[in-house]
């Protein structure tokens, strides 16, 4: 017969039950298509691996002094950063339930819950085995950046408080303003906006918005305050995202912060579908 | 530290790397550097040896971070990529230098502390294909993370984001295809 489908393997790999007497009896006796499943079962499996748990040695201090030897670095910057982490004890214990991102992040609220889709699957394997763990990496912003998008604000807000883990680092970024997200008709989630200048005088838009199920993707925009103009900064594929303001918007022009439900039609314009919104308070 | 510290990344901490910000520069080592020490260490199995390795990815990197273009890499990746090229030219010098001793060195790691090479190996993998996931745009990406991440079945993918069961299919193929190319580029593999 025939090789195997590519999209049934696809599928036999993610651990779908799915295929015939006879598909099964030709991956048995099918070099080709059992070396095929092998390695999309090894990318689903890589893809899906649970970091908790495994545990990394630590350069010896002797390796931060000679980086910051030989790069010149600010003296305040002199300690090694993996040994001013202790000061943190969440982070040094080691203790699966206290994940490092989740209690470093400052804001962290409303993240545990709603976190991302919680990735333990009903249906699989050994990953099930500890879903606790996998809750807990969910949380930590195992999907790219979920919770992670306080911690790197809270790394960039501070500014000099040596106490936790990670709002040790200082740089110097500025809030512009910031708003929060409420829901509009029809619609249930809700976060917040954040607006940073980094150093390089790059501004940033931060947005949490607890996930939702829509029928599109989440565009994110800012406006006018009647609306009637809008700049679309990106897709929000998570509970949290990081965009870029364009340096030619002026903000006092578009204060709206916007997240609409996108169909996927590819009409570029803006959907007329607005899951939030909220109204950046510009700090002059 | 736990792996899991590494995986906690923002891109905002991409901008400011590239950006120029000593301190994201320690941030960035307090998150990665057991990452990087630890697959120098397993490659190379001597703690000098990692020791070096580990100053060089870090070196490089920040004098290269003009040249870093955080639009196109995640951090974790793009030091992951500069791990590997330091270990292999360390592997390189080592075996021009003793050549007759090289295939036993491979095999020195010391078996007794820390994860296994395949563990530490892994780890830098998922991290890696986290970035790939993210270039996959959507709704690929968010098709493969219900799959991933909520197991749900192409079925359920299909009715949960209104799309023809065909479609999603196709997707799962394409970026799954994707993911394992990603790794075996990473791995050298044809």
């Amino acid at each position: 017969m025939e090789h195997l489908d590519a999209e049934l393997l696809s599928l036999l790999a993610l651990g779908e039950h799915l295929g015939t007497d006879a598909d099964a009896e030709h991956l048995a006796g099918c070099p080709e298509c059992s070396e095929s499943l092998r390695g999309l079962q090894h990318a689903v499996r890589i893809a899906t691996l649970d970091l908790a748990g495994i545990e990394l040695e630590e350069p010896g201090s002797q390796n931060w002094a000679a980086i910051h030897q030989a790069l010149g670095l600010s003296q305040a910057l002199a300690t090694d950063p993996l040994y001013q982490r202790t000061a943190a004890p969440p982070v040094s214990s080691g203790k699966p339930a206290a994940r490092p991102a989740a209690a470093d992040a400052p804001p962290k609220d409303s993240k545990e819950p709603e976190a991302e889709p919680a990735p333990f699957r009903p249906g699989t394997k050994d990953r099930r085995a500890r879903p606790g763990l996998w809750l807990a990496v969910a949380a930590a912003g195992i999907v790219l950046g979920t919770a992670a998008g306080w911690t790197a604000a809270g790394v960039l807000r501070d500014t000099g408080t040596p106490v936790p883990a990670a709002t040790q680092s200082t740089p110097a970024s500025i809030i512009l303003a910031q708003t929060s997200l409420t829901p509009l008709p029809a619609h249930t989630g809700s976060g917040d906006a954040q607006v940073q200048e980094l150093p390089d005088g790059t501004r940033q838009l931060t947005i949490r918005l607890s996930n939702e199920n829509i029928s599109g993707f989440r565009g994110v925009w800012v406006g006018s305050a009647d609306l009637s103009k809008m700049v679309s900064l990106g897709v929000l594929a998570n509970d949290s995202g990081v965009f870029t303001i364009p340096a030619g918007i002026d903000l006092a022009q578009y204060p709206i912060v916007d997240v609409s439900d996108q169909p996927y039609n590819g009409d570029p314009a803006h959907s007329a579908d607005s899951i939030a919104r909220g109204t950046l308070n510009l700090k002059t | 530290m736990e792996a899991a510290a590494a995986h906690d990344w923002d891109p905002g901490l991409d901008y400011a790397f590239a950006g120029g910000d000593e301190r994201i520069l320690a941030e960035v080592y307090r998150r990665l550097s057991p990452l990087v020490y630890t697959l120098a260490l397993r490659s190379l199995g001597e703690r000098a040896a990692a020791d070096d390795v580990t100053q060089e990815v870090f070196i490089r990197a920040w004098k290269s971070r003009t040249s870093y273009r955080p639009e196109a890499a995640r951090l974790p990746a793009w030091l992951i990529g500069i791990t590997r090229n330091s270990i292999s030219d360390a592997l390189s010098v080592r075996s021009r230098q003793r050549h007759l001793e090289q295939a036993a060195i491979h095999l020195v790691a010391d078996p007794a502390t820390g994860p296994a090479a395949g563990d530490v190996e892994e780890v830098a993998d998922r991290l890696t294909l986290d970035e790939e996931l993210e270039h996959l745009g959507d709704p690929q990406q968010t098709i493969m993370r219900l799959a991933f991440y909520e197991d749900l079945t192409h079925d359920q993918i299909s009715s949960r984001l209104n799309l023809p069961l065909g479609t999603v299919k196709s997707h799962i193929r394409r970026s799954l295809t994707r993911l394992r190319s990603r790794l075996e580029v990473e791995h050298g593999t044809p």
